[in-house]
């Protein structure tokens, strides 16, 4: 990169809507590549903000304000760092347990899989909310 | 997104082709559900997917996949999918559903997979 102080490398924000899932997926990718990530390992970047914007929306906003998504990308020394933002009420999906692949196919269910997608396609998950400002679920890579 | 389907008779039943173009997410899924639903209430339990133009799915098209899997195979039928890219053959791989559903390369096996299958 040009600039090696300048961390944030992407930021988009779109209206909570599933409509726009494909304009996150497409920056994730297109950034996970130039940071020199193969196809494979792109896709898998852009399906995790992919899951972690879809739960946010399935789950709701419940307020009066516009309710939207942001997605931020930083980068650090060895780390790509996802954030995906919305300015909704308090909601941690880390709070429910991850099914195992093999409890998912044994069972009924046919959701649930998004969690688990976002585990497997990255190193770490953290969460955070602040009052003003909403949810922040950070995704972090390890940079190739 | 566009959905297309079509009706394929083999040697011993008849099939239906249900071609899935762009991606399939939370977005786009329940257009594909209307269709594949729509087929199981008509009676059509052996279903090819053509993934040929599908560039993408997220969980809630995998999930999709697995309730008309299991609904179909409750009646003695089958879901293939075929002409899948290798991007998202990868996600299918790296997710296990490659070990629950069967993926096949082309329409043709699919076909002769479904007459392999009843002569069995």
């Amino acid at each position: 990169m040009a600039n090696e102080s300048a961390n944030s490398i992407l930021s988009v924000t779109v209206p909570e809507h599933s409509a726009y899932l494909s304009v996150l997926r497409q920056a994730v990718a297109s950034a996970a590549l130039q940071l020199g990530f193969d196809e494979k390992a792109a896709l898998q970047l852009a399906m995790a903000v992919d899951e972690a914007a879809t739960n946010v929306i399935e789950h709701g906003c419940r307020t009066t304000h516009p309710a939207r998504i942001s997605l931020e990308l930083e980068t650090g020394p060895e780390e790509l760092v996802m954030h995906v933002h919305d300015n909704c009420r308090p909601f941690s999906p880390l709070q429910r347990p991850i099914p195992s692949l093999d409890e998912y196919f044994d069972s009924n269910r046919t959701k649930g899989l998004g969690l688990l997608i976002i585990s497997r396609f990255v190193d770490e998950v953290r969460h955070s909310y602040l009052a003003d400002s909403g949810n922040t679920l950070s995704l972090v890579k390890h940079l190739p | 997104m566009k959905i297309t389907a079509e009706q394929h008779s083999t040697a011993t039943r008849t099939v239906q082709v249900v071609k899935v173009d762009g991606y399939l997410d939370a977005h786009t899924f329940p257009d594909v559900e209307k269709v594949l639903r729509g087929l199981l209430d008509t009676g059509c339990y052996h279903i090819i997917l053509d993934f040929e133009t599908l560039d993408y799915i997220s969980s809630a098209g995998l999930g999709l996949l697995l309730g008309i899997h299991r609904m179909v195979a409750q009646r003695l039928g089958a879901l293939k999918i075929v002409n899948m890219s290798e991007s998202v053959a990868s996600i299918f791989d790296v997710l296990g559903f490659s070990r629950i559903i069967d993926v096949l390369p082309d329409r043709a096996s699919a076909l002769r997979a479904f007459d392999k299958t009843d002569s069995n």
